[in-house]
């Protein structure tokens, strides 16, 4: 009889409701719920970040400019890159080739950006095509520049 | 009342492993997505073929291989090979005898020559990746000699604030 009643009770939501299992049960549902969704909407974030491809980009520029030849075209394919920027809402400059430094910025959010060097003497000039950041190699920099 | 007392100890465990999980899975996501792509083995390989292909031409040595300027004809950029550079390039010419056919080419960081042959065997942060090339070749029309190109890179990137 007893273990009828406490059954009974237990399904009631006419009773105190601190006392109900089933507030209880729903609300520690719903916390586990909220902490797996966190978690997971975290891993999306960080895996989805725009760090992760500010730094592979820069770093494959900077590599296919290193392996380059005078005259050659390069294409890339950043619609991934520019998804991600359009995410963060950033409209600004996604890659720069600053050729006095040598270096290879990307930049996907209004926060920061990564930054690569290349070693080779080439004056390039660059753009995008679509979701296609072109860059052509030219000749050797006329001037070397002096070494610090 | 026991057992109600058991339930909120499981509860209060059940947070405490939730936390414990959270901060784990947290922090394993963060290290890995903010560690470096390391690149260097490939960027010294490219420097190791910019080097080779301004000193060899198929199975010989360039007519001019004695005076060549390695900055200048490889297309590699004096400021990047300066002082402190990420960057190391040592170039050996040698003839059948093993004496040297020009004065061996140093260019960049010479310190990370040192680098080489720790870094053969682990992988660490501030130790340089090196590419060694070694090949026969002739020189003169019908010489035999050997050049030996050992490059060496060091270059991880960084971020940059706006």
């Amino acid at each position: 009889m007893m273990k009828r009643a406490r059954l009974v009770r237990s399904f009631s939501l006419s009773g105190k409701k601190g006392d109900s299992p089933i507030y209880s049960n729903i609300f520690f549902l719903i916390l586990n719920l909220a902490f797996f969704g966190i978690l997971l909407l975290f891993i999306h974030t960080s895996s989805t970040g725009s760090l992760v491809y500010e730094q592979s980009y820069a770093k494959e520029i900077g590599l296919l400019l290193d392996n380059a030849q005078p005259g050659m075209k390069l294409t890339i394919n950043m619609a991934d890159a520019l998804a991600i920027a359009q995410k963060n809402k950033f409209n600004g400059e996604f890659v720069k080739i600053d050729t006095n430094t040598n270096e290879v910025i990307v930049k996907l959010s209004s926060s920061g950006g990564y930054t690569y060097k290349f070693f080779t003497n080439y004056d390039v000039s660059s753009g995008f095509v679509g979701d296609k950041f072109v860059i052509n190699v030219k000749n050797i920099k006329d001037v070397l520049k002096e070494e610090k | 009342m026991n057992k109600r007392a058991g339930e909120k100890l499981l509860s209060v465990w059940w947070f405490a492993i939730l936390v414990i999980v959270g901060v784990a899975v947290s922090a394993g996501i963060i290290i890995f997505y903010s560690a470096s792509v390391d690149v260097r083995n490939y960027e010294a390989e490219i420097l190791n073929k910019q080097v080779q292909n301004c000193f060899i031409d198929g199975n010989n040595l360039v007519g001019n291989f004695k005076t060549i300027d390695v900055l200048k004809d490889c297309n590699l950029d004096p400021t990047i090979f300066g002082k402190g550079s990420d960057y190391f390039v040592k170039v050996l010419i040698l003839d059948s005898d093993g004496k040297d056919l020009r004065e061996p080419i140093i260019v960049g960081d010479s310190s990370k020559e040192a680098d080489c042959p720790i870094s053969e065997g682990i992988t660490a942060k501030h130790i340089s990746v090196c590419n060694d090339f070694n090949k026969r070749v002739y020189y003169n029309k019908n010489n035999l000699g050997m050049i030996k190109i050992l490059t060496a890179s060091n270059q991880e990137g960084g971020k940059v604030k706006l």
